[in-house]
This record gives C-alpha cells, sequence and structure tokens, in this order.
C-alpha cells in the first residue's frame, strides 16, 4: 500500500518508523525542530549514524530540514504523520466493509441451503 | 497511532460455516476480494481490490496459522510496503451461532508523544495550527 504525496516520497514511510533509533528521533522532534548537534547529544551513537538515520527520515518525507549557517535543522512533517493514520483508517474502514460483507454473504448462503 | 484493530462479530452461523467462508477461494471472492487464496500454512497468495488514491488495490500475504475451524491466520501488506501485518481470524462457538473476532495488528508504534498529536477528531485543526506553534518554540 503505497503512501505517495505530491512530493513522491521514496522511502516507506512504515520502514522509516519501524527503527527504534527513529522512532526516538521522531518523539525529540515532536517537542520541535531541533539540530543535528542537539539530536545526537542524548544518544551514546555517532553524528554520521544519526545523520543517516535523518537521512531515512527525510526521504520518507515524515521530517524536512533547513540549514542555517553551518547547521542543519530538522522538523516533524506533520502532515505526512497524519497519512500514515489515514492508513490505518482505511484498513479500519476495508474491514467494517467486508465484516458487512461477510454476514450478507452468510446469511444468503443459509437462505439457498433452506430453500 | 492506533497499534491493533480489533472487530467482533456475533454471526447466527455455525463455525464450520464461517470457517469454509473465510478459506475458500470462490466464497473470498464473493464477500472479500479476488484471491488465490488457500487455507495451507506457508501458501502465499495475492488479494485485489478496488485501487483507491493512495493504494493500488493489490494486498499479499502468506498463511501462518491453519487451525480449523478454530483460528486462521496470516500476513497482510500492500504490494510497494516491505512493512507487514498479521490477521488473524478466531471462531469461537456460541449459543445459536458464532463469535468471529478479527484482529488485524502489527502496526508499528509510533512514540506516544507524537501520537498525541494526531489521534483524536481535533487533529486536523491541530496540524493547520501545528507550523506556528512549532515556530515559537525554542529550537
Amino acid at each position: 500500500m503505497t503512501l505517495k504525496t505530491t512530493q513522491q516520497a521514496d522511502q516507506d514511510v512504515f520502514t522509516a518508523i519501524a527503527h527504534p533509533m527513529r522512532r526516538d528521533l521522531l518523539a525529540a522532534l515532536a517537542q520541535g525542530e531541533r539540530s543535528v548537534t542537539n539530536l545526537t547529544a542524548p544518544f551514546d551513537v555517532s553524528r554520521s549514524a544519526i545523520s543517516q538515520h535523518l537521512g531515512i527520515l527525510r526521504a520518507s518525507g515524515l521530517v524536512s530540514v533547513r540549514q542555517q549557517g553551518r547547521e542543519r535543522y530538522y522538523r516533524v512533517n506533520a502532515e505526512r504523520l497524519s497519512e500514515v493514520q489515514q492508513w490505518v483508517n482505511q484498513f479500519e474502514r476495508l474491514w467494517t466493509q467486508k465484516l458487512d460483507a461477510l454476514e450478507d454473504y452468510l446469511d444468503n448462503m443459509a437462505a439457498d441451503d433452506d430453500a | 497511532m492506533k497499534r491493533d484493530l480489533r472487530y467482533e462479530r456475533f454471526l447466527k452461523h455455525p463455525p464450520t460455516r464461517v470457517w469454509r467462508a473465510l478459506t475458500e477461494p470462490e466464497a473470498l471472492a464473493r464477500w472479500f476480494m479476488s484471491n488465490d487464496f488457500q487455507p495451507v500454512v506457508g501458501h502465499r497468495f495475492t488479494l485485489r481490490t478496488d485501487p483507491g488514491p493512495t493504494f493500488d488495490g493489490v494486498l499479499y500475504g502468506e498463511v501462518t496459522l491453519v487451525d480449523e475451524p478454530h483460528r486462521l491466520a496470516y500476513t497482510f501488506r500492500g504490494g510497494m510496503m516491505r512493512y507487514e501485518t498479521l490477521v488473524t481470524w478466531t471462531l469461537t462457538p456460541q449459543q445459536g451461532g458464532t463469535l468471529l473476532t478479527l484482529d488485524h495488528t502489527g502496526f508499528t508504534d509510533l512514540p506516544d508523544v507524537i501520537v498525541s498529536f494526531i489521534i483524536g477528531s481535533g487533529w486536523r485543526k491541530f496540524l493547520a495550527q501545528l507550523p506556528a506553534v512549532l515556530d515559537t518554540l525554542d529550537a
């Protein structure tokens, strides 16, 4: 199930959030925009590893970046997260609809058997 | 982010009949989707339905559990997503029919702090306000 916006994100959103480090980074960014330096500080991980994770989040459209001087600042794209929720909602609608169809199917089958 | 989806329906039909509806390809095609399903552990199948704005209409699965007529489970994912979820059907016999439980699980958790951004009926309004709020926060 692709989640593509007009920006055509290359990275699958769900693979992006599947990694615990990337979820931690998203949690940190939920507080607001943060620099890479600031994001790296609490983790016992190299800056290049953090950058790699941020790159994946960026490719998925979940975060965006701006440059200011020598620092890069990341922030969450809330719209993209809402798409993730919408994807789950799609399944909700699907199942509700299909369970209704199952019930109708079984009732019709029973009616045919009785006829 | 909702982690698990769960549905329960009481069906006025015996478990054996419900089981057939869940496992026979011709039956599935009538109420579910066109398919090449077989109730055999390890069987890989494709489901096809109408595409939507963010969905190409194709779902892939692999059967993981066949315990006739009590439980049936298979993995479930969208075509371009390497991420798998799990669908489990549980059939519990009850007076006059079957209690059918559907669990759709495996949606990755998002940090709760982000969940609080998204969940709830007010999220659209919040999202409109979010950029301005973020701008005012200290970096």
